[in-house]
C-alpha cells in the first residue's frame, strides 16, 4: 500500500469531504421536519442532531485524518490482494458490476428469470481479466438453469421464470 | 436443576432429523464459503435469509448459526494450504500455518486449527450455557435509559476495535445510524428521507444495504486487484499432530479460548479482532518469538481457537439483550424479526426451545464440523481451484436473486446496486463498512429509546447519569475511549496491530 503523504491526506480529504456531505445533506432535510422538544421529541430532533455530528466528523477527517488519530496504513489486515495491488479505481469492474446488478433489476418483472440471469452474467464476466465469449455463455446458460432449479422449483420463490 | 432441564429441552429441539439436517446443511454451507475467498459470511447469510422464510424459527436459527461457525473452520484450510485467507478472521493463520505447510507439515497444521477449534466453541458455548440466562434476568430489568446507554457503549466498542482510522469509524458508524432512520418514524407515522418512494417507507432493508457493502463492493475490489491465485498444493497427510505439537499447542490453545470469549462477547470484536489479538499474545508470550512467521504451531493454534471462540459467544449479546455486536448478528436479528421474535431479554423465557436450540446446536455443529472437515480437506482443496472469474458472476446471481426475493422489489435491487458503488468507494477511502451496518441496525433502536427515556423524564437529560446501571455503562464507554485516545495506550495498540 502506498504510504506517502499526499495520497493519504488525499483519501482523507474526500472521505471526510463525503462524511460532510451527506451529513448536511441529511440535517438539511431533517430541519424541515418537526422538532418538538426534548421531552416530546418530533422526527426531525435526531437526525438533525446526528448529520450535524456527522458534518462536524467529516470536517474532522479531512482536516486532522493525517496526523491525530491516524493509525499507520499497515495495520490493515492484508486480507485481500486489493490492498497490494489497488493504485487505480476499478471503473470497469465498478461500472459492469453495477450495471449488470442494475438489468437483472430492470428485466425480472417483464422479462423473466431466465432472461435477467443470463444478461448479469454475461455483463458482470465482461468486466473481469480474462473474458471468453463461448465461456462465459456456457457459465450463463449452466447458472440460469440451476438458479431456476433451485428458487423457482425446489424453494418455490414466487419469481417469472419467462416473460410475461 | 434448571440448567439440565433447559439443556434437555435444547437436546430435544437438536436431535430431531430435521434440525440435525439443518445443522449439517449450514455448517457444510459456511465450511465452503469459509474456504472461498471473497465470499463471507455476511453475504451468505444475508442470501439465505428469504430462504428461511418457511423454516421453524430455531431450524432457521441453527443452521444461520451453523453457517457462521463453519466459516471459521473453512478459513483456516485456504490459509494454511494456499497462504490465502479465506475468511479475514484467518489472515494471521496464513503467517505461520502456510509457513508449516511448505515445510510439509500442512496436515499438522490443519489438524491443530480443527481441533482447537473444536475445544474453543465448545468451550465457549460452555460459557454461553453458564452465563446467558443471567444475563437476560438483568436485560429484563433494564429500562430506556440502560438500553440507550448500553447502545453507546456497544457503539463505542465497535469503533474502539475496528481497523483505520477512529475518526473514520465513528463518522461511518453516524452515517450508518442516519440511514437506519430512513423510513417511517414509529412515534409519528412521519416518513422520513423517503423522497416520494413509497418503498422507501419501511426504511432501508438490511439486507440489501449488506449485500451491496459486503457482497458487491467485495467483487468490485477483488476484480480491480488481479487475480493471482496459485494453487500449490501439497500433498496432505498425517493430519493427527505429533506429540511435540500437542505440547507446544496446549497452552495457546487455552489462552485463545479465553481471549477469544471475551473479544467475541464485546460489540464490534467477533472472530476478526480475536484472531488477531491472539496472535500477538502468543508471540508476545513466546520464548522464541524469531520462530513465529517461520512455521510456529503456537501461531496456529491461538488464533484459530481464539476466532472460534469469539465466534460463538458473539451469540452472547444477541440472545440475551437483543443487541447484534457485529454485522453476522445483525443477519440474525433480521432472521428473528423474520419469524415474528422480537429479539431481546425476553427470548430465554418466552421462546426457550429457540434460545436452547440454537446454543446446544453450537455443541452439536462443533462436532460434526471437527468430524467431517478433517477427510474433506481434498474436497475443499479442489474446490479453491475454480477460477474466481468463473465464480464471481455466481456470487452476484446469487446475491441479486436474495435482495430481489426478500420483498419482490425492483427498487431494492436497484439500492442495493447504489449501494455496491458506494461500499466500493468506502473501500477506496479506506473506511471499514463494518461500524455503518451496525449503526443502520442500531439506529432506530437507539433514536426510540432516547425517546422513551427523556419522555419517562420529563425531558431531563441526567436521567442517564442518575441510574446506577446507566451510569455505569456510559463511565466504561468514555474509559474505553479515553484508553484509546491516550498516546501511550494509542503506541502499544498501533505496534499489537501492526505484528
Amino acid at each position: 500500500m502506498p504510504r506517502n503523504g499526499t495520497r493519504f491526506d488525499c483519501k482523507n480529504l474526500q472521505a471526510g469531504a463525503l462524511f460532510a456531505g451527506a451529513g448536511a445533506g441529511f440535517a438539511a432535510v431533517a430541519s424541515g421536519y418537526p422538532l418538538g422538544t426534548a421531552a416530546r421529541m418530533g422526527p426531525g430532533w435526531f437526525p438533525l442532531v446526528l448529520g450535524l455530528l456527522l458534518v462536524a466528523l467529516g470536517a474532522l477527517v479531512a482536516l486532522a485524518g493525517g496526523a491525530g488519530a491516524e493509525r499507520p496504513a499497515s495495520d490493515q489486515p492484508a486480507a485481500s490482494p486489493r490492498d497490494e495491488a489497488a493504485s487505480a479505481i476499478g471503473w470497469r469492474p465498478l461500472l459492469h458490476v453495477t450495471l449488470s446488478v442494475t438489468a437483472f433489476a430492470l428485466l425480472i418483472e417483464p422479462a423473466g428469470l431466465v432472461a435477467a440471469s443470463v444478461a448479469l452474467v454475461l455483463l458482470s464476466a465482461s468486466g473481469g481479466w480474462e473474458f471468453r465469449w463461448t465461456e462465459a455463455t456456457a457459465l450463463a446458460g449452466s447458472l440460469a438453469a440451476l438458479v431456476v432449479g433451485l428458487f423457482a422449483y425446489a424453494l418455490h420463490i414466487p419469481i417469472n421464470v419467462w416473460p410475461v | 436443576m434448571d440448567l439440565f432441564d433447559n439443556l434437555v429441552l435444547g437436546f430435544q429441539i437438536c436431535l430431531t432429523w430435521s434440525n440435525l439436517g439443518y445443522c449439517l446443511l449450514g455448517v457444510v454451507i459456511g465450511t465452503l464459503i469459509g474456504v472461498l475467498p471473497g465470499v463471507g459470511p455476511v453475504m451468505t447469510i444475508a442470501l439465505l435469509l428469504p430462504v428461511t422464510f418457511g423454516l421453524a424459527p430455531s431450524s432457521a436459527l441453527i443452521m444461520l448459526a451453523g453457517i457462521y461457525y463453519g466459516a471459521q473452520y473453512g478459513g483456516s484450510t485456504s490459509a494454511i494450504l494456499l497462504n490465502l485467507p479465506g475468511e479475514t478472521s484467518s489472515v494471521v493463520t496464513c503467517l505461520d500455518g502456510h509457513q508449516l505447510a511448505r515445510r510439509g507439515r500442512a496436515g499438522a497444521a490443519l489438524g491443530v486449527a480443527a481441533l482447537g477449534s473444536f475445544f474453543g466453541g465448545c468451550a465457549a458455548t460452555l460459557l454461553i450455557v453458564l452465563f446467558a440466562p443471567a444475563l437476560a434476568a438483568v436485560g429484563l430489568k433494564f429500562g430506556p435509559a440502560e438500553y440507550f446507554s448500553l447502545m453507546v457503549l456497544g457503539l463505542v466498542a465497535a469503533v474502539v476495535l475496528a481497523h483505520g482510522s477512529l475518526l473514520k469509524a465513528v463518522a461511518m458508524t453516524v452515517l450508518g445510524l442516519l440511514l437506519g432512520l430512513v423510513g417511517m418514524d414509529v412515534n409519528s407515522s412521519f416518513v422520513r428521507f423517503g423522497f416520494g418512494l413509497p418503498e422507501l417507507s419501511d426504511g432501508l432493508g438490511f439486507v440489501v444495504v449488506a449485500t451491496g457493502l459486503f457482497g458487491f463492493a467485495e467483487i468490485v475490489a477483488n476484480l480491480t486487484a488481479r487475480e493471482s491465485r496459485s494453487v500449490a498444493t501439497s500433498d496432505v497427510h498425517h493430519l493427527w499432530p505429533t506429540r511435540a505439537d500437542w505440547r507446544a499447542s496446549t497452552a495457546p490453545v487455552l489462552r485463545g479460548t479465553a481471549l477469544g470469549s471475551l473479544l467475541g462477547i464485546l460489540p464490534g470484536g467477533g472472530a476478526a479482532m480475536a484472531s488477531f489479538a491472539a496472535y500477538t499474545l502468543e508471540k508476545r508470550l513466546s520464548r522464541h518469538p524469531e520462530r513465529f512467521g517461520h512455521g510456529a504451531i503456537e501461531g496456529v493454534a491461538g488464533p484459530e481457537t481464539a476466532n472460534n471462540a469469539a465466534a460463538q459467544t458473539s451469540f452472547i449479546p444477541l440472545l440475551t439483550l437483543g443487541l447484534p455486536s457485529n454485522p453476522v448478528m445483525a443477519l440474525m436479528v433480521g432472521a428473528m424479526m423474520i419469524h415474528g421474535i422480537t429479539p431481546g431479554p425476553q427470548v430465554a423465557t418466552q421462546n426457550p426451545d429457540l434460545f436452547w436450540g440454537t446454543i446446544v446446536s453450537m455443541w452439536i455443529g462443533n462436532l460434526m464440523l471437527v468430524v467431517l472437515n478433517l477427510p474433506l480437506i481434498g474436497l475443499w482443496v479442489r474446490l479453491l481451484r475454480v477460477p474466481y472469474r468463473l465464480l464471481y458472476p455466481a456470487i452476484l446471481l446469487f446475491g441479486a436473486i436474495g435482495v430481489y426475493s426478500l420483498n419482490n422489489s425492483v427498487t431494492d435491487l436497484l439500492l442495493a446496486a447504489g449501494f455496491g458503488a458506494l461500499g466500493y468507494l468506502l473501500i477506496r477511502l479506506e473506511c471499514e463498512p463494518a461500524p455503518l451496518l451496525l449503526g443502520l441496525v442500531l439506529g432506530p433502536l437507539m433514536e426510540e429509546n432516547l425517546r422513551r427515556a427523556l419522555l419517562l423524564s420529563r425531558g431531563d437529560a441526567t436521567v442517564f447519569l442518575t441510574k446506577p446501571i446507566s451510569l455505569a455503562l456510559l463511565l466504561l464507554a468514555v474509559a474505553l475511549l479515553v484508553l484509546v485516545i491516550s498516546p501511550a495506550i494509542r503506541r502499544t495498540r498501533d505496534v499489537a496491530f501492526q505484528e
